[in-house]
């Protein structure tokens, strides 16, 4: 009972941490070709994101990055590999380094996926869906418990992308919605993943907004993907399309969004492409703060 | 099926087999996920071998995915390993240039040196990557700890 007690009292923390998480505004994610572009404008940039698994293992040059980063930006970081919807638990020399990487910046939160990445020791090197049932619901929340044992900085949990599901008991909005509320985690809502799974998967994605927990929303990440052999692909390779703005700017009207990061991987472009995308993010976002 | 099996299954269908074959079943997306996979790693290794990669041309394209059904990464550096191993077979192959097996390398070496903790890397070239108005050359990497900065030094002699 005393056990029940101080996990429900671990819970209401968390989401009272959520509610009074900084409102930091439209940034990027940090690319290391974009480096010199980025801290010429640095003053229009806020906020950066890093790949978390990047600097896991870091050499004194890296560790230097960070830290010029850090000295500039409010850097958050975004793990791809700790797999927390993996069934057979997590690795925790990676979960001891990533709470050394968080350790070391201190940022206001750090972020994660729904989805797994390893299983029968296969590291599959890419975000994978989960299935939308139950039994996945209760891994991610056993795997988000045992993350908080070793990292007190809030973690919020991203909806990811897929060209194809597994079969399950509920729809996404629902699974979605049953994650935020088991794991009591913040919502990191890819406005792009809402968007290519909608076109995938044959529904309305504007539709699934009034069923999304978008009260949770802590951060946004946005960006654009090609389309091959009829399915959208989350590439990270294009301008961010427009049912992707629209979708946004319908976000931000309904709740106050705290941080929105383009997600930039393939084919960059020149860093003023880029930043005209962060600055309409930012327009949109000034709509949403309280 | 439990969770857990599922999830073998399915790491097993995207990264294939032991005998180094997909498999995917019939579902498109499935396989249309194998692929992204692929790509992603073809990606994440020309930016670690971008020289390589750009002078191989389309022909990158199709050695990077012999290699992905071969080779399958583990561990959070899998894109440094992937690229690591993939300029090796490069280095290998003789039906390719020795201009483009310098190439590969060089970058083969510049790539584990990326990596932290001790290590000394010398390579000698004819005709050096890195400077191409120089002839024979050797290139040093060494950081003698995991603490240590990484130190190079390129010879204009071999």
């Amino acid at each position: 009972m005393i056990a029940v007690a101080v996990i429900a009292v671990a819970a209401a923390d968390v989401v009272a941490a959520v509610t009074e998480l900084p409102f930091l505004g439209a940034g990027l994610g940090y690319r290391a070709p974009l480096r010199g572009g980025i801290f010429q404008h640095r003053h229009e940039l806020p906020v950066l994101e890093i790949i978390a698994d990047d600097y896991l293992d870091p050499t004194p040059e890296q560790l230097d990055e960070l830290t010029l980063l850090a000295e500039h930006f409010i850097v958050l970081p975004h793990a791809i590999g700790l797999s927390l919807g993996s069934a057979e638990g997590l690795d925790h020399v990676y979960l001891e380094r990533l709470a050394n990487l968080i350790a070391h910046l201190k940022p206001p939160w750090w972020s994660e996926h729904i989805s797994f990445t390893r299983a029968g020791g296969i590291d599959i090197g890419h975000l994978t869906p989960l299935p939308f049932t139950q039994e996945a619901v209760d891994t991610l929340a056993h795997n988000v418990a045992t993350v908080r044992r070793v990292i007190r900085t809030p973690l919020i949990l991203e909806n990811s992308a897929a060209t194809f599901t597994l079969p399950g008991e509920m729809d996404e909005a629902a699974f979605i919605t049953a994650v935020v509320s088991s794991t009591q985690c913040g919502l990191l809502f890819d406005i792009t993943n809402l968007h290519v799974n909608a076109c995938n998967q044959g529904y309305d994605a504007r539709a699934a907004l009034d069923r999304l927990p978008l009260e949770h929303v802590v951060q946004l990440h946005f960006t654009g993907g090609h389309r091959r052999i009829d399915l959208e692909i989350d590439s990270h390779s294009h301008p961010t399309p427009e049912p992707v703005w629209t979708l946004l700017a319908e976000v931000c009207r309904r709740t106050p969004v705290r941080a929105a990061i383009l997600e930039r991987d393939q084919r960059l472009p020149p860093i003023g492409e880029l930043l005209n995308e962060v600055r309409r993010a930012q327009q949109l976002m000034t709509m949403s703060t309280p | 099926m439990s969770l857990h099996a599922l999830q073998q299954q399915v790491a097993r269908a995207l990264t294939g087999q032991a005998d180094g074959q997909a498999d995917s079943g019939n579902d498109p997306g499935l396989i249309l996920a194998s692929e992204v996979l692929v790509a992603k790693r073809r990606v994440e290794a020309a930016s670690w071998l971008p020289r390589t990669s750009r002078t191989l041309g389309t022909d990158f394209t199709r050695r990077f995915a012999e290699h992905a059904r071969s080779y399958r990464p583990r561990g959070w550096n899998h894109p440094r390993d992937d690229a690591i191993a993939f300029a090796s077979l490069v280095v290998a192959d003789r039906s390719l240039t020795q201009m483009i097996r310098n190439l590969a390398a060089y970058e083969h070496a510049q790539t584990r040196a990326a990596a932290p903790g001790p290590l000394f890397i010398a390579h000698h070239w004819q005709h050096d990557p890195a400077r191409t108005d120089a002839g024979p050359g050797t290139h040093l990497w060494w950081r003698w700890g995991r603490r240590a900065r990484l130190c190079h030094l390129q010879l204009p002699w071999g």
